[in-house]
Parts: structure tokens; C-alpha cells; sequence
């Protein structure tokens, strides 16, 4: 497979896989960093992918494993951030969000103020629908401990989310 | 769906232990209808929550083309001669010279060590056996000759010791 048959083959996932790779690492650089990781593996493997009938799964497959390994990798300080109040910039964030309809970006700014623990774990699970038992390698938490982050971190929203739209309302 | 069961799936929810079909299950739930008004909080909620899953990741404009020219250049890479096989050459016509030279060195170790280690082999000086006689008997006249001269306070010696122990002996006898 030269560089021409590999582009038409696999190039035309890269939107799809750099967006699982986002949300999995939280940031376009490392999503980046990753993407070329992972299309490099597959480049090294192409004379095995020639006859693969689903291209497609196997690069998601792929992303999301190296992704997961990623995870793995990084050790998680649970910073005791208290999300029990709203910062100033972050009620005009949202408010402006809600201002302009755009409602997806504002539950991602209400999750980028949840502790780095609650966050990845609701990333993963909302966001990535990773399984429990991915979410608990790839972090290396305690079954117990992930149910007790995503609980927080999904009450947490909701509690924000009711003030800012009294706030609203007002 | 009985709203008894949306409030045990909710409360699930919120545990943070629902399975990925009870949130399908929820989801649909609160994109229909029938949602009672106790609940419209979180009606709005997941509508949020739908968005914010389905929302798509910004793309870099550019990351295409850098993917496209990494492969490029992962093809020239590998299309480039194999400088390898030149140092190969390099280290065998080294390799060859090494060994040469280290089997000079071997050669003049050994050589050195067994010329040391070689016994003297006598030799003629002298060219008729009567001349060989003359010598030895110099040789051993001049040998007698030392000896006799190493001798000679040796017994003046003697002599003195004789003397001296005839005295202890006499002084002793009285």
C-alpha cells in the first residue's frame, strides 16, 4: 500500500477519530499529538490492514485504546476544587451561553469547573460512553470511588444548572 | 413508561451506577411528551445533555493536510537507500583491520615471550682441549688462592680463641 492508497483508505476517518480523541484527552493538543501517534501505527501496520473489511471500527479501536492507555498513563490528583460556588467569569460564561442558545458548549464549561477527577470520569461516561470497567482501568479507581465521582459530578450539574437558570429567570 | 420507574432509573442516574441502556432509556423518556411537570427540570437537563453529547469537536482546518504530509514524508523515509548497508561495508573493512591488528599483537607477545622464556645454549670459547684445560686450571688456581687468603685470619683467629679459653679455663681450675 503506497502513501496514495493509504490516504484514500484511512485520511478520511481523521474528523471522527480526532473528535473521539478529544473528548477521551480533553485537549486538541494532545488529541493532535495522538492522532499522528495513532495514524503512524497504522502506517507501520498497513501491509496487515490491506484486506480488512472494517477499516472504520478498527481505527476507532484503535484511537480509543491508545486513548485509554493515555489515561492510564497520567496520574489524577483529585484537587479539592469546590464547585459549590460559581465563579464570576464562569456565571457570565454561561450566561452568555445560554444567551446565544448555545447550550452544549455551556454544560461543557460547567464541567470544566468539577474537580479533574469528576471531570474525567464524567467525560468519559457521558461524553465517550465508556463502560465501568474501561473508566476503571484506564483511571485505576476503585469501582466504588468512579460511581461516587460520576454521582457528584452528574448531581453537581444539576445543582448549577438549577441556580443558573433561576438566575436566569430572575 | 410509569414515572415510579423514571424515578428509580433517575435515581440510578444520579448514583452514578446506570447501566448504558437505562440512559438510553431515560433519554428517550424525556424526549417524549409525557413528561410530568415535577420532572421538566430534568427534561431540560438531558436535552442539554444530548447537545452537549452530539455537539461536534472543532476540527483543526489544517490537520488534514499535516496528516496528508506525515505520510509523505513516512514514505520518502522509507524509500530513502538504506544508509546501513554503507557502514556495513565500513565496519567489515574495520572489522578486517582489527583483527589483523590484533593478531600482529598476539604474534609479538608470543614471540617476545618465547624468546624469554628460551634456554641458554653453550658455546665453544675455546678452540683446542688443552687450551680448555690451561683455562680451568687457572680458574681454579685463582679460586684456591681466594680461598686461601679468606682462610688465613680465620685461623689467626682460631689461634686467639684457643689462647683466651686455655686463660678461662686455668682462672676457672683455681
Amino acid at each position: 500500500m503506497n502513501a496514495h492508497e493509504f490516504k484514500t483508505r484511512f485520511l478520511p476517518y481523521h474528523q471522527e477519530l480526532f473528535a473521539l480523541a478529544r473528548r477521551l484527552l480533553g485537549n486538541t493538543q494532545d488529541a493532535e499529538d495522538l492522532l499522528q501517534e495513532a495514524y503512524l501505527k497504522l502506517w507501520t501496520k498497513r501491509s496487515e490492514l490491506t484486506n480488512m473489511t472494517q477499516p472504520h471500527l478498527y481505527c476507532i479501536r484503535t484511537v480509543r485504546n491508545m486513548c485509554l492507555d493515555r489515561i492510564r498513563s497520567t496520574r489524577w490528583v483529585d484537587v479539592g476544587k469546590s464547585p459549590e460556588n460559581l465563579s464570576h467569569e464562569m456565571v457570565h460564561e454561561v450566561s452568555h451561553h445560554i444567551e446565544t442558545h448555545n447550550e452544549a458548549e455551556w454544560i461543557r464549561t460547567l464541567i470544566k469547573e468539577l474537580p479533574p477527577n469528576q471531570k474525567q470520569v464524567i467525560e468519559m461516561r457521558d461524553l465517550c460512553e465508556c463502560s465501568y470497567q474501561e473508566i476503571e482501568q484506564a483511571t485505576g479507581l476503585a469501582p466504588t470511588h468512579i460511581r461516587v465521582l460520576l454521582s457528584r459530578a452528574r448531581k453537581t450539574i444539576r445543582e448549577q444548572f438549577k441556580k443558573l437558570t433561576r438566575h436566569e429567570n430572575r | 413508561m410509569k414515572t415510579d420507574n423514571i424515578d428509580l432509573l433517575l435515581q440510578r442516574f444520579y448514583d452514578g451506577c446506570s447501566t448504558h441502556e437505562e440512559e438510553l432509556a431515560l433519554q428517550h423518556f424525556f424526549e417524549s411528551d409525557h413528561v410530568p411537570p415535577h420532572l421538566q427540570v430534568e427534561k431540560e437537563l438531558f436535552a442539554y445533555r444530548k447537545r452537549w453529547q452530539t455537539a461536534p469537536e472543532e476540527v483543526p482546518h489544517d490537520l488534514e493536510s499535516r496528516l496528508s504530509s506525515l505520510i509523505d514524508e513516512w514514505e520518502q523515509t522509507e524509500q530513502k537507500p538504506i544508509p546501513q548497508i554503507r557502514t556495513h561495508q565500513y565496519s567489515l573493512w574495520h572489522r578486517s583491520i582489527a583483527i589483523a591488528a590484533s593478531l600482529l599483537i598476539l604474534l609479538g607477545i608470543s614471540t617476545y615471550v618465547w624468546q624469554a622464556q628460551r634456554t641458554p645454549v653453550y658455546q665453544d670459547t675455546c678452540a683446542t682441549p688443552q687450551e680448555a684445560y690451561v683455562h680451568t686450571q687457572r680458574a681454579l688456581l685463582m679460586f684456591s688462592m681466594n680461598l686461601n687468603k679468606g682462610m688465613n685470619p680465620l685461623y689467626k683467629t682460631q689461634e686467639t680463641m684457643a689462647q683466651a679459653s686455655q686463660i678461662i679455663h686455668q682462672s676457672i681450675n683455681y
